[in-house]
């Protein structure tokens, strides 16, 4: 077992060696040397247990040159939203679009002193091949007058390790979107998203996931949130793209509230798969978990949502639920909701419900003359609307409403 | 406008209806009663198109069409509309969308552009006054979180929007008071047309006071054993079913 493990590794080792430009930095260094200890992620492991990444030493992966002259305006959720442009990886300075406080918003640089590694086998991929990524920092006090759109394209066969690291200091607030788009069947994006909220900051993520073809995708974010600081965070998988998400939340302030909302409706063959953790430290905060997802053909999903409550964190309230429709006998959903709490003084709930379209509902729809697919349209938008209903921002709440509606225009496929 | 031949039909493979005849002309307002288990809910399922029932033998016309080729939608589009004993909650789904996507996919079906959003609004607005029914309802999901007389009222004012040519009301007195059930009728009474045609079925006479039917049938066991004016109505109520029981024996 050993050697076939072992030869997963060398083959992955050496596919991002060879689709990434030279570099001899200590950084790398140590990260190439952590990687040592780290297994590539199989099923006998419990967090990896449906979702297999050796995929990646069976695609032809090449070594990333710079593409120019890229249209990026399809990809735009909003154009006068401020925007970051990544096309395979590397920032393009010129079709990005910075707020005025941009002096703060910087390439990141990865030095020895930080670990980011957090035994995670793609993150250390991640710093030892490490693209390109931005350093986000928005100042004590400041308010990000629009939205910023971190926008991530893949064009070729490639590799992108991308590593971004967000600030939002005291009394700032920030709303972020980070689009993840593909052309190519063949890319593989590696992004890890470290989010920092400090005292009584307030930040909203979107994170919408649109590959327009079968990439394939590892994202890793995790949030670090002091005291009185809002976190939310929206995951909307709409795309084609395998994916594997791993969202990881330390509350490590009273006061504190995170939302974790999301929606995956994977196709085909797709497979999504949704790790989460929220982790409460200190006493008096609030985490509220709503995940739904819609399968179709012969997708998988995969929800794994996991609450921690530390003993300290006496009058903790963490909700957690996630429901999944199956349209098809085909479709698989594992889900697992898990509650770890050490406290004794806390209101936490958590659920799990997977089914398939309520008959009833749609012979009701049916016997008003409504068709049997547009039935099944009103029925899956208003089970994503759930979700949708919790967003603030109109521009991403109507994409994702539309984006429903049209996917399930004409009925459902099997 | 409806002609039923000894429809048979089964849940289960158990024989549920054992030979309907039923002849309905346009204007009219029949009346189905018939204790528990008769067949009547099954009848109306039947009619409407519900999945799980298997109809054996029989034939239904309606409009010169065969009635039980047509699916649930199309049915109603032809102009059959069902008022459900109980109508389900859809969250979500708002009652004004839920309307003007079946309006509209009616409308489609005979050829007709679909309806202004002003018009709609106007319909809705004059519909609802119809039947009472507060126009926040019509904003809300549908039926989620109404009381059992505010579904029952619902359930008319949709036969108003939809303006069908055969409405079905099953046990649309069941669970109202008094005052709801003087509302519902109503909107029933200013519905009636002679063009459009009633099948109210139902447990008690009660509703009948309201709604004063042209015909009232007597469904037992699967079978409609006795026909009659409204008088019938007023006799069951007196003697009970056990006096047709007896008689059918």
């Amino acid at each position: 077992m050993t050697t076939v493990a072992a030869t997963v590794k060398d083959k992955i080792l050496t596919i991002f060696k060879n689709a990434s430009a030279k570099s001899n930095t200590a950084y790398r260094k140590e990260a190439l040397e952590y990687l040592q200890n780290l297994e590539v992620p199989h099923s006998r492991m419990e967090n990896w247990k449906y979702t297999r990444p050796a995929f990646l030493t069976k695609n032809n992966y090449e070594l990333a040159s710079e593409i120019k002259n890229i249209d990026i305006s399809p990809y735009l959720l909003d154009a006068t939203y401020y925007h970051l442009v990544f096309i395979n990886g590397l920032y393009s300075e010129k079709e990005s679009v910075l707020p005025a406080v941009a002096k703060d918003i910087l390439l990141v640089e990865l030095k020895n002193s930080d670990n980011f590694f957090n035994k995670n086998f793609f993150t250390t991929l991640n710093a030892a091949y490490f693209t390109a990524g931005l350093n986000i920092h928005i100042p004590s006090g400041i308010k990000l007058d629009k939205p910023l759109q971190i926008i991530h394209l893949s064009t070729h066969n490639y590799i992108a390790n991308v590593h971004h690291v967000i600030t939002v200091e005291k009394n700032a607030k920030a709303e972020i979107l980070i689009t993840t788009h593909s052309l190519s069947e063949n890319a593989f994006l590696n992004i890890f998203t470290e989010i920092e909220c400090k005292e009584n900051a307030t930040l909203t993520a979107h994170l919408l996931q649109l590959e327009e073809s079968e990439s394939s995708q590892y994202n890793y974010i995790n949030c670090r949130q002091e005291q009185n600081s809002v976190f939310t965070i929206n995951t909307f998988s709409l795309g084609k793209s395998w994916i594997r998400n791993d969202l990881d939340i330390v509350i490590n302030g009273s006061h504190c509230e995170a939302n974790l909302y999301g929606a995956y409706l994977p196709q085909n063959n797709q497979h999504i798969d949704n790790h989460t953790l929220v982790k409460h430290l200190k006493p008096h905060s609030v985490s509220n978990e709503l995940y739904k997802g819609v399968l179709t053909h012969r997708s998988t999903g995969v929800f794994n949502g996991k609450v921690l409550v530390e003993k300290n964190a006496q009058k903790t309230n963490a909700y957690q639920s996630n429901s999944n429709i199956l349209l098809s006998n085909d479709a698989t959903v594992y889900s697992k909701p898990e509650l770890e709490i050490y406290a004794d003084d806390v209101k936490c709930s958590h659920g799990s419900t997977t089914g398939q379209i309520d008959e009833e509902a749609l012979f009701y729809l049916q016997s008003r003359g409504i068709s049997k697919d547009s039935a099944m349209r009103l029925l899956v938008q208003a089970f994503v609307a759930d979700v949708t209903k919790s967003l603030s921002n109109q521009t991403v709440k109507t994409y994702v409403e539309e984006y429903v509606s049209d996917r399930f225009m004409n009925g459902y496929a099997q | 406008m409806l002609e039923i031949r000894n429809l048979k039909a089964s849940v289960e493979e158990k024989e549920i209806l054992k030979g309907i005849n039923l002849k309905i002309n346009a204007g009219e307002v029949h009346a189905i009663m018939g204790p528990n288990g008769s067949g009547k809910s099954t009848l109306s399922s039947v009619l409407a198109g519900r999945d799980g029932y298997e109809v054996t033998e029989g034939e239904v016309d309606f409009l010169q069409k065969n009635l039980l080729e047509l699916s649930p939608e199309d049915r109603a589009r032809e102009g059959l509309f069902l008022a459900f004993q109980y109508p389900i909650e859809i969250p979500g789904v708002s009652n004004i969308n839920f309307l003007k996507t079946a309006l509209n996919e009616i409308r489609t079906y005979k050829g007709l552009e679909a309806i202004s959003a002003k018009d709609f609004l106007a319909l809705v607005k004059e519909k609802s006054q119809l039947v009472e029914l507060d126009s926040k309802l019509a904003n809300r999901s549908v039926n989620e979180g109404f009381s059992g007389g505010e579904k029952k009222r619902n359930e008319i004012f949709q036969l108003a929007m939809l303006n069908p040519k055969l409405a079905i009301l099953d046990e649309t007195d069941s669970g109202l008071d008094i005052d709801a059930l003087r509302i519902v009728a109503n909107g029933v009474n200013k519905l009636r047309s002679k063009d459009r045609s009633f099948i109210i079925i139902t447990h008690y006479q009660r509703l009948l006071d309201y709604i004063v039917p042209d015909f009232v049938h007597v469904l037992y066991n699967g079978k409609i054993v006795k026909s009659g004016t409204k008088e019938l109505a007023l006799e069951l109520e007196e003697k009970g079913y056990d006096w047709i029981k007896a008689e059918t024996v």
